[in-house]
């Protein structure tokens, strides 16, 4: 979320505001940079990616105005929309909180972490873990939600963020001046490993590894809220609103931390150039090992609002939902922390179309929607792999 | 004097390329001390050994009185070595002021102290305050070594380690980085400088080492190298 990347060109409309001074000194204030911005942001993005996919939709449905007898796309998309929309921001969002631990330690280290997606896993179990145990203690429902919802996510992050760091020291941190192959292997290996233990461990305390949240029978988080748009009646549920909040607030944490902490600018500056940040004084395996942290404390996080949304996980729930993450991060432009957002949103919302509507077609059920969202990885990258943002120009050689 | 830096048969390797080959070299207190040698002497594999980013196979870089051969980059710079890279390596996505405030990570005494710094060095670089929110990497290739320069100058190091500052400028602009170097040198820094431009260089330094394919073959003062044959066939272009 670099505060450059939405600026308008020079020579646009928007130059007399940007160029006044009133605006200029407002630009540079946290309050603007650390608030106005991030936010206003993410909701460009949001509307960006409705307005594309619905108008992609309409043009569909006026390609194929009636897929079925007797079934018409266009009624059927108006109809949807509302939904479709809430349920893609929602995915979106866990997507993007996935997709920034893939960019985040693709940045300092130039290399993918494939065993991210069951450190989402850990986090999703983990978050099983806490509430279970409230749960057989009995004590599960006199929590405040609130204050669970912030508990689990705290606990889950963190105890990810820890995993992840454990991973990079004894696992990938040995192995950084070998061909870049050989990580790579190795962090599929991570993930075999990941797996098996959770269901080793998931096995042998509660002989099962079906791990269903407790939380199915609290009324907070199951029953729907009613949300009238326009003539529509959308049922909103809970999960999906928890977490737009705490992404929301873990992304504008994040985006002070990158862009306004002096460790951030650390990081930064070794993912521009390693050997040149340590002669500045930057202790890089500390920094890298933060990275590594942070990028794991919001996969966890995102496992544990993945969990709580869909209620039941399993030590192979991380594999689909990472592999989603990764090609967001791809689309958004690997490395590049406002690209995961922008990704992690468009893959969200493509897939909730997707679900929406590819039941109206014949032969063409909703498990298409796999295949196209990785068919989009492999569109991007043959044909755009720096990804959308990817390209910055702006670096003279 | 008191010594400040000294290498003592320094070997270094890269994988079986024997890059130095014994090298020693002594920095004093407030000199100007500078490297000269053809391009693939081992300037630069000099400069990186001192300041930890590759380490030598044998030998000995004491600092200040302290061995400092084993410790890692981040390390040796809080000890007050400041090395300004060859190619400046800015941060090219970071602004003007990040790559300032980079450079300070190591400074204590708080947001006071580092923003007396960065205003010296406005005053030293006026172009980079007018530049101070532009990113790094949309500056002019002298505007870059004043960057890279003010950025290693913001730790208030006690040797400055500087790796051809000339490399890639217009003449005029050679001129002025010299005039830099030497002002940086009266206000009481410690530098260690290394060029392809000899002539330069050895008007500047106090003293000078010839590096030639790992090895040092002439020690002398600046002026006693300006005369001397050898500098002055190999180095200066004389026939
Ligand atoms: N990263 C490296 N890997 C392998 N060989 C290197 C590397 N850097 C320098 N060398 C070799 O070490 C020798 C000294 O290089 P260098 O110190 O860069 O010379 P100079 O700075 O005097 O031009 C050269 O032969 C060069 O080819
Ligand atoms: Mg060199």
């Amino acid at each position: 979320m670099s505060s450059e990347s939405l600026s308008p060109r020079q020579g646009g409309l928007l130059d007399p505001l940007i160029q006044s001074e009133a605006w200029q000194r407002f630009s540079h204030t946290g309050f603007y940079r650390f608030i106005v911005f991030p936010i206003g942001q993410i909701i460009v993005f949001i509307v960006a990616a409705t307005v594309f996919l619905t108008a992609l939709a309409y043009l569909v449905a006026l390609l194929i105005p009636e897929p079925r007898p007797n079934i018409v796309l266009s009624d059927q998309i108006s109809r949807q929309l509302p939904g479709m929309v809430i349920s893609g921001i929602s995915i979106g969002f866990v997507y993007a909180m996935v997709a920034l631990g893939y960019t985040l330690v693709y940045g300092v280290l130039k290399f993918i972490n494939f065993a991210h997606s069951e450190i989402f896993m850990f986090g999703s179990v983990i978050g099983f873990a806490f509430m279970n145990f409230l749960s057989s203690a009995g004590v599960l429902a006199d929590w405040n939600p609130v204050v669970l919802v912030i508990a689990t996510i705290l606990i889950s992050g963190i105890a990810s963020g820890l995993l992840a760091v454990l991973i990079e020291r004894v696992a990938y941190k040995p192995l950084r001046n070998a061909p870049r192959l050989v990580p790579l292997i190795t962090a599929i290996g991570i993930s075999f490993i990941l797996q098996d233990v959770v269901r080793a461990l998931a096995s042998i305390t509660i002989n099962d590894f079906n791990l269903t949240y407790p939380t199915r029978n609290i009324a907070f988080f199951q029953n729907p809220i009613p949300v009238v748009i326009g003539t529509n009646e959308v049922r909103v549920r809970m999960t999906s609103i928890i977490i737009v909040i705490a992404a929301v607030i873990m992304l504008l944490a994040l985006n002070y931390f990158v862009n306004g902490t002096k460790a951030g600018r650390g990081i930064r500056a070794i993912s521009m150039d390693q050997a040149t940040s340590g002669l500045m004084g930057i202790p890089v395996n500390l920094m890298i090992s933060l990275t590594f942290f942070i990028g794991g404390a919001f996969g966890g996080a995102a496992g544990a609002l993945f969990g709580l949304n869909v209620g039941n996980v399993t030590p192979y729930i991380g594999f689909i939902p990472g592999l989603k993450a990764f090609t967001a991060a791809v689309l958004g432009g690997i490395g590049n922390i406002t690209g995961a957002l922008l990704g992690g949103l468009l893959i969200g919302m493509i897939e909730a179309f997707l679900n929406g509507l590819l039941p109206y077609f014949p032969a063409i059920g909703i498990r298409y929607t796999d295949i196209i969202t990785f068919g989009i990885l492999i569109a991007v990258l043959i044909f755009r792999p720096s990804g959308l943002l990817g390209e910055r120009v702006d670096e003279k050689v | 004097m008191t010594v400040l830096l000294e290498l003592t048969q320094v070997h270094t390797y890269y994988g079986h390329i024997h890059a130095l080959k014994g090298v020693s070299v002594r920095v004093d207190q407030g000199e100007v001390v500078t490297l000269v040698g053809a391009n693939g002497a081992g300037k630069t594999t000099t400069l990186k050994t001192i300041s930890g980013i590759t380490r030598p196979k044998r030998g000995k870089v004491m600092f200040n009185g302290q061995d400092i051969t084993d410790m890692a980059p981040h390390h040796i710079s809080a000890q007050g070595i400041a090395h300004v890279p060859e190619g400046r390596r800015i941060f090219p996505l970071l602004s003007v002021r990040e790559n300032l405030e980079v450079g300070s990570w190591n400074v204590k005494g708080g947001r006071g102290i580092i923003s007396d710094r960065m205003n010296q060095m406005f005053d030293m670089f006026p172009r980079l305050k007018e530049r101070i929110n532009q990113k790094g990497g949309t500056l002019s290739g002298g505007e870059q070594q004043m960057l890279a320069m003010a950025r290693a100058l913001m730790m208030a190091p006690s040797v400055l380690l500087l790796d051809e500052p000339s490399m890639g400028l217009a003449p005029v602009l050679v001129e002025g980085i010299f005039e830099i170097v030497k002002r940086i040198n009266e206000a009481g820094n410690t530098v260690l400088l290394v060029e392809q431009n000899a002539l330069m260089a050895l008007e500047i330094a106090h003293r000078g080492y010839v590096l030639q394919t790992g090895e040092i073959v002439l020690e002398d003062t600046g002026a006693a190298l300006l005369q001397n044959d050898l500098v002055r066939k190999a180095y200066l272009g004389e026939t």
